[in-house]
């Protein structure tokens, strides 16, 4: 994998990730969207209908918790994870954790992970761990680490997770140097310290000079409701003071459940990746995004219709709402997505009334499109940026 | 060259006959409705309330579905004919743009709800949402079919279970037929929709016998054969098909109602059925079985989770060219996507069929089609009695011997 910076700003910066091995051709432009899988799968989608919303290469983040499943059969067979899932075309990140499941606390021990498969729970130690990766064989994939903690962890707590997640990736990158299947795969080292200024200095220094190809900024605990709701002046904050620590040409992933007002704030800070568990968990819950992101202005905007039946976000209409029972219009005039096209908010509303598969369907497609288009958006925010402080 | 604009004609159905089986009374035809023409004999999926279980309409074109079902029990209770109407109909509301059937909403009810009680005005039964006394009339049923718009409604008719015997049978066919009256007579779109009746008559050979004359004697366009998909023996079964089939008229299509397993299928072909319609293949599939011929797979089955090969090595649909057992064993019941991906796999099974019927047919090598059907599904030639029954009717005789 090979990492280029394109256009550097005080506000961000453009890049591109190329030279996968497996997909020569392919590049990918950040600040990037990783696809949220769950068991290999974009919720509710799949490869046909992902076709319909993009011709593009897409990104594929795959938490561990559903990836376990896959364990037997890739070690088995000669398949990688990507080819296994039936998405060989696309780029496989392997995470630790999932954006959408926040974790509750107190089940990580001192040598290993608390995974929360739907199954049930399972327990990853870095062996296992080590395992998991040379079996499933992503092109990306990150350092185990104990990421349990958030805004209310202990001192001790955040200590103990930031000693475990530096042994993990001790023994995760000795594992990596001496693995033949994994040559073509890119290590990235996590990053953990909930919010605890001190603690994350303490362990990004030790990381930045190691010989990894990227960073996972983790250990915040921001997934689902949590990332949505989470101070992100706290997060802005500290995400600064790593990405100070850290060395300039290496990837920055970033993963987490954030509001598209706190991911732009982010990518202002130089964070590279991150993953569509914002418009799936809004899909989730039977929402449409419509807010509007200007890239001169670098402002957004906000729809206002919603019913106020239920707590919705300022950027969301909820598709349950019984307002929407007669209106003939498409989520979002203007919107290019298949729903959009094809369909009503009256027709989507009846899907969710009835609880019908369709309904989730729909709302991925506009959701995902609605994403990668901000995404579009903000690049071009970033390019249009005069304050440059290098160039390709 | 000025475009000559020939008069639209007024049949909301034409059906032409392309072929006829030389062996037995399997035909294929094309039947024209106002929204597309169908190529029968023809399966047609059930999208109970205005969707295919997580499908896209385009998606479903792909797979060369002609036409499907709605279910106006549903429709009519939600979203209601009153925004059906406003909207333009179902194939607006949803938008579809082939052909679609609807049901009258009287089989859901009676299946459906408790307290359902039939009288001669129609079907009494207390309202889901609030309890309170509710009728579903003939004339209440084709209002709300005339706002959905389906190309073909079904009347309102006494559905009894096929196992009742004695007078209530009777009962139920001859008011079967008065409200097909009933519902013709308020049918305000008969230029564009076509109302079907529904023969009755439980296993009576004389009661069927009976409905089915009385049916000809209204202005219809298509017949529907009713009351057989549940409890009645298979050699009661294709011996009340056979029969309905041998007096309902050879210029018409016949619909078996609520018939989907691929034998089921393939053999009343062969007894000159023209339409079918079940929840079979997208039910199953929710439950994480793929439909094959030799039968059926579970993929939730452990045998298949080092199985690297598609569903049907010979499947051409979206999933079988990028998915295999072994990743499907994975997500089936767990994830979402894997009811989409086994759906479209079934449905295609389903379509896949079909053609091979329709295409044997017009090749008149039907027998043919059957025995290698058979074969793959019955290896060890032990062809359930029934099928050797019915196909033998109707002068195919199957190769037993090994």
């Amino acid at each position: 994998m090979k990492f280029s910076l394109q256009y550097i700003t005080k506000k961000g910066r453009l890049g591109s990730i190329s030279e996968i091995e497996r997909l020569p051709l392919a590049a990918f432009d950040t600040p990037l969207m990783l696809f949220t899988t769950s068991g290999g799968t974009v919720p509710h989608l799949t490869h046909e209908t992902l076709e319909m919303m993009t011709k593009k290469s897409l990104a594929l983040q795959l938490p561990l918790a559903s990836n376990l499943r896959a364990l037997a059969a890739t070690r088995e067979s000669k398949f990688n994870i990507a080819e296994f899932i039936g998405m060989k075309e696309s780029l496989t990140l392997c995470s630790v954790n999932d954006p959408l499941v926040p974790l509750p606390g107190g089940f990580n021990q001192k040598n290993s992970v608390a995974v929360w498969k739907k199954e049930g729970r399972e327990s990853v130690n870095e062996v296992a761990y080590m395992d998991a990766m040379e079996s499933l064989r992503p092109d990306l994939y990150q350092t185990l680490c104990d990421s349990e903690t958030d805004a209310e962890s202990t001192a001790k707590r955040l200590q103990r997770s930031v000693k475990s997640t530096a042994g993990f990736f001790e023994y995760c990158l000795e594992r990596h140097k001496n693995s033949k299947v994994l040559e073509k795969s890119s290590i990235l080292a996590s990053l953990v310290g909930g919010f605890c200024s001190e603690r994350r200095r303490q362990l990004t220094k030790e990381m930045a000079s190691q010989p990894v190809d990227g960073f996972v900024i983790d250990g915040f605990n921001v997934a689902g409701a949590k990332g949505e709701s989470a101070k992100v002046e706290l997060v802005r904050e500290l995400v600064k003071e790593t990405i100070a620590d850290l060395p300039e040409a290496k990837l920055r992933v970033l993963p987490g459940c954030w509001s598209p007002e706190a991911l732009w704030d982010l990518v202002q800070e130089g964070v590279d990746v991150f993953d569509s568990s914002l418009p799936t968990a809004v899909a989730e819950r039977g929402s449409a995004l419509t807010f509007k992101f200007c890239p001169k202005t670098k402002s957004f905007s906000y729809n206002f219709e919603h019913g106020g039946e239920n707590e919705l976000k300022s950027y969301e209409i909820s598709l349950k709402d019984k307002t929407y029972f007669e209106r003939l219009e498409p989520i979002l005039e203007g919107c290019e997505c298949v729903a959009c096209k094809n369909h009503t908010k009256a027709y989507i509303h009846h899907l969710m009334v009835t609880k019908e598969l369709l309904g989730h369907v729909l709302l991925m497609l506009h959701n995902l499109h609605h994403y990668q288009l901000f995404f579009d958006k903000m690049r071009e925010a970033i390019r249009e940026d005069k304050e440059e402080t290098a160039e390709s | 060259m000025k475009l000559i604009m020939t008069a639209k004609s007024t049949k909301p159905l034409v059906f032409q006959v392309l072929a006829e089986c030389s062996t037995s009374k399997a035909r294929t035809s094309l039947l024209t409705l106002p929204h597309h023409t169908v190529e029968t004999p023809v399966f047609m999926p059930v999208g109970t309330q205005g969707t295919m279980k997580g499908i896209l309409p385009q998606q479903l074109e792909n797979l060369n579905c002609q036409i499907i079902l709605g279910n106006t029990y549903h429709l009519g209770t939600r979203p209601g004919p009153e925004l059906m109407a406003k909207v333009g109909g179902l194939h607006k509301f949803m938008n579809w743009n082939r052909a679609l059937l609807t049901d009258s909403g009287g089989f859901q009810m009676v299946s459906l709800l408790k307290l359902a009680e039939i009288t001669e005005e129609g079907v009494n039964f207390s309202s889901p949402f609030d309890g309170t006394p509710c009728m579903l009339t003939p004339e209440r049923s084709i209002e709300i079919q005339n706002a959905i718009g389906a190309d073909i409604i079904m009347q309102l008719d006494d559905v009894v279970k096929t196992t009742t015997t004695g007078p209530r049978v009777e009962e139920a066919m001859q008011r079967t037929t008065r409200w097909l009256d009933r519902c013709i007579a308020a049918h305000k779109r008969p230029d564009e929709q076509n109302i079907f009746p529904i023969v009755q008559g439980g296993l009576d050979p004389e009661l069927r016998q009976q409905s089915a004359r009385l049916h000809t004697e209204r202005e219809v366009n298509g017949y529907a054969v009713g009351g057989l998909s549940g409890g009645e023996s298979k050699d009661e079964f294709w011996r009340a098909v056979h029969l309905s089939t041998n007096i309902l008229p050879k210029d018409k299509p016949r619909y078996l109602m609520g018939v989907g397993f691929a034998l089921d299928l393939v053999v009343c072909c062969a007894l000159g059925i023209d339409m079918f319609d079940c929840v079979f293949p997208t039910r199953t599939a929710r439950f994480g079985c793929a439909l094959v011929p030799s039968g059926q797979l579970n993929l939730k089955q452990k045998a298949y989770a080092s199985d690297f090969s598609p569903i049907d090595d010979e499947c051409d649909c979206s999933t079988c060219a990028r998915y295999t057992r072994a990743f499907l064993h994975t997500i089936v019941t767990m994830e979402s996507s894997a009811c989409q991906l086994l759906t479209i796999h079934n449905l295609s099974y389903q379509m896949r069929l079909m053609r091979g019927i329709r295409e044997s047919i017009k090749e008149d090598k039907f027998p043919t089609f059957i025995q290698e059907f058979l074969n793959k599904l019955y290896p060890g030639k032990d062809y359930p009695k029934w099928v050797i029954d019915a196909l033998s009717a109707v002068n195919i005789n199957l190769n037993e011997s090994q």
